[in-house]
């Protein structure tokens, strides 16, 4: 087998070798959980739901302890005033003096959460907190941006998508080879297209400013200015986004029966009263979860940010949780884990707060002839 | 006679108790060790070859695995292992510039007891934090220098006058090559220049002040270089230099010495290799003085928890990997980089390239573990973005560093 960069034959031999018993350990060991759970629910409990109980139970102990457990050490550590220089006293195996006279605390949370949007000074806040270096870095001007992100991507996934699922549920040939190339984008891994895109961005030497150039135009310094630098990043991440949407809409639109619309053509009702009246309507139970997964999905987006530009120039492509992977992970080392934490669960409850008005508004949870 | 034989047999006893202390000290239980390096592939391969060697030698059974991660990433992951309790490896190697964080959050242990310090004269320094060492330099170095490709470039340029004709010659004679690159917006590579207009990071108190004139002299250059003179790429990181210059796009590069078994390496470097490539210190600026890199080299630091039989292998190990000269030269000189133990030395006869990466050094000004300077570097970054783009100006730039800095220091 021909080597690439280190990968061959052997090496794919003694990765499988170490995964392949992990897993079959895995599946042994939840049937057998699964078998002996069954037969105390049903044979000591004596319960009718036995089975389905037993069914849901993995799912119940991963969700148990891949979300829950994490969520709880999240609020736990926002309650911490874990840093890098108070590490070795949270930590079980790190040397030196603590220098906390406790780990846990609300003075901490109190401390975590005001430091999130305010600068304190000898107990007085002083104004706006800087998340990071630059003096626009604080907690309004991020999340505007933040929002201003999420906005644009948003509405353009939504139109484009529906664009595109309107053309893609219209009798055309080779409609399947075209759905295939625009799923790609969604099947790439992101941080390979980041990183591929950020190439193509380069001013001298990528695609982008050498198709400018060819068509007449000025190249622009896309990584290096940072409205540029704004308008790449959205970019990709609307490249990257359209395809959730389509899929999403076609499925949808095929559902749709074909008998509203030839009753309203009966009752000549044109092409955009058509779609106003039928098409968008019935879309909604699935638009709604759909443009309500993508806010969030948009809104988190760090591995982009971080890879396409670091979050700069001059940290202008910084949203709300690039900042707070910098506090807790970024150059500095500051390790401000108790901050950063506080700081995710303020994201978390903005839009937390977002999803239960968007689906109570917009009546996403109704069916649509409640309407 | 009876005593006679007696004493004889004492003395058999002794020499033997002797002969078998001695292998006794020598010889290691095997222990299987894991060491997470920044280190490229390439060296880690040359790393392995010197632990099998030594394990043949003194500790038959014992394994490396060596874990290669990204700089940043190794410090998280060392973070969180620490944080977890678990998971730590046995050694990590790295710059000297994460010690001090490592000190500060107690995850590495002092290696006064386990070395012998006075071995490492050149940069043990470099890895010192309030009077103890918690780093074993595998070389001395580190450093950022000229390197040119001669073919481009036949007479390599003393000062930053010539540079800038110099390039602007090799792009007229060749609109498809670069005449100079470098990772422009890293203040790894700034720095030197604030060295080279008499500044530093910390005044003579020890406090960090980023808004000297030095600094703003060392803004305006660079910006010059780039808007005024136009002598490097519109935008240019590291992998950008790196790339162009193996590929011969680029004539001058400004890198660092972890770069040269690379580039002395035809396959990897076409355009390179011995034939090509030649190192130099940083031209001179205007005021006659060159602009200084930080040097250090890479060192390897002990994890706390480590210790028993483990920690006997871990020293055994290291010890002869940075005092033994024939391991020191197949490690360090075999990797293109200079020894850090005055026993080995680099021939400028017969590797006439170290010898101008060792004068390089030379030019250089240590680089402190402390923990501090890492937010140095995160608040020069977005004002040196703001002045490589042109939208800050120098005076701005520094004004804002300073403040970044304060508020970082301030926690």
């Amino acid at each position: 087998m021909q080597e690439f960069s280190g990968l061959s034959l052997q090496g794919v031999l003694d990765t499988l070798g170490l995964i392949v018993p992990l897993i079959v350990a895995i599946v042994a060991g939840t049937l057998i959980f699964q078998f002996l759970l069954y037969r105390l629910l049903n044979d000591v409990v004596k319960t009718r739901h036995a089975l389905p109980y037993t069914l849901l139970a993995p799912a119940i102990i991963a969700i148990l302890l891949f979300t829950m457990y994490p969520l709880f050490y999240n609020v736990l550590l926002a309650f911490s005033g874990l840093t890098a220089k108070t590490f070795n006293c949270y930590s079980p195996i790190a040397t030196g003096e603590c220098k906390l006279d406790h780990l846990y605390g609300f003075d901490y949370a109190a401390k975590n959460f005001t430091d999130v949007f305010f600068r304190v000074k000898d107990g007085e806040i002083v104004g706006w907190g800087r998340l990071l270096r630059t003096p626009d870095s604080t907690f309004p001007i991020l999340l505007g941006r933040t929002i201003l992100w999420t906005g644009i991507n948003v509405v353009f996934h939504f139109f484009i998508g529906l664009a595109l699922a309107l053309i893609m549920n219209q009798k055309i040939r080779f409609k399947g080879i075209y759905r295939s190339f625009i799923i790609i984008p969604w099947a790439i891994p992101g941080i390979i297209v980041a990183l591929t895109w950020k190439q193509e961005f380069h001013a001298q030497y990528g695609f982008v400013n050498n198709l400018i150039e060819a068509l007449g135009g000025q190249g622009i310094s896309w990584l290096r200015d940072p409205i540029p630098a704004f308008a790449a990043v959205t970019f990709v991440n609307i490249w990257l986004g359209v395809p959730f949407y389509m899929v999403m809409l076609l499925g949808g639109l095929q559902s749709i029966s074909p008998d509203y619309y030839e009753a309203a053509q009966m009752d000549g009702a044109n092409a955009w009263q058509r779609f106003r009246a039928i098409t968008i309507p019935l879309l909604r139970p699935i638009l709604i979860p759909a443009i309500t997964l993508d806010v969030i999905w948009t809104f988190n987006k760090a591995d982009l940010i971080v890879a396409m530009t670091g979050g700069g120039p001059q940290e202008s492509t910084n949203i709300l949780v690039t900042a707070i992977y910098n506090a807790a992970f970024g150059s500095a080392a500051t390790f401000e884990l108790g901050f950063a934490s506080a700081f995710s669960i303020i994201v978390f409850f903005i839009l937390f707060f977002f999803a239960v008005i968007w689906i109570t508004t917009s009546g996403g949870l109704k069916e649509i002839y409640e309407r | 006679m009876k005593y006679g034989k007696f004493v004889l047999l004492m003395v058999v006893v002794l020499l033997a108790l002797g002969v078998g202390s001695v292998m006794a000290q020598d010889a290691v239980a095997p222990q299987a060790l894991v060491i997470w390096s920044q280190d490229g592939d390439a060296n880690n391969i040359v790393l392995q070859e010197q632990f099998v060697k030594w394990a043949e030698a003194v500790s038959p059974g014992s394994t490396l695995e060596i874990v290669q991660k990204e700089t940043e990433v190794l410090r998280t992951d060392l973070q969180a292992a620490a944080l977890a309790g678990s998971g730590l490896p046995d050694m990590v190697l790295g710059p000297n510039d994460v010690i001090g964080v490592y000190v500060d959050s107690g995850i590495v242990q002092p290696l006064d007891e386990l070395f012998d310090i006075s071995q490492y004269p050149f940069n043990i320094g470099a890895a010192q934090v309030g009077g103890e060492t918690f780093g074993v330099p595998t070389n001395a170095g580190n450093h950022l220098m000229l390197m040119v490709n001669k073919s481009l470039v036949p007479t390599v340029p003393d000062t930053w006058e010539e540079l800038v004709a110099s390039a602007k010659a090799v792009t007229e004679a060749n609109p498809e090559v670069q005449g100079f690159a470098y990772n422009l917006n890293e203040p790894f590579w700034f720095l030197p220049f604030v060295h080279g207009f008499g500044g530093g990071v910390y005044d003579a108190d020890g406090n960090m002040v980023l808004d000297s004139q030095a600094f703003i002299d060392a803004y305006q250059f660079v910006q010059d270089l780039k808007f005024t003179e136009q002598a490097v790429p519109e935008e240019c990181d590291y992998n950008c230099a790196n790339d162009l210059f193996k590929a011969g796009s680029v004539a001058m590069i400004i890198n660092g010495d972890w770069a040269i078994g690379e580039y002395l390496d035809t396959e990897k470097s076409p355009a390179l290799g011995s034939d090509n490539l030649v190192l130099a210190p940083w031209p001179k600026l205007a005021n006659g003085e060159r602009p200084m890199p930080f040097t250090a080299g890479k060192f390897i630091s002990i994890p706390v928890g480590v210790e028993g039989e483990k920690l006997a292998a871990v020293q055994s190990f290291v010890t002869w990997l940075t005092t033994d000269p024939d391991a020191v030269t197949a490690y360090a000189l075999g990797t293109s980089r200079l020894p850090a133990i005055a026993a080995v030395s680099v021939d400028a006869a017969t590797d006439p390239i170290l010898a101008a990466s060792a004068a390089a050094l030379t030019t250089g000004v240590g680089m402190p573990a402390d923990a501090s300077l890492r937010c140095m570097w995160d608040s020069v970054r977005p004002n040196l973005e703001g002045v490589m783009s042109n939208s800050m100006a120098p005076a701005d730039a520094a004004a804002e560093a300073q403040i970044a800095a304060e508020d970082c220091l301030a926690g």
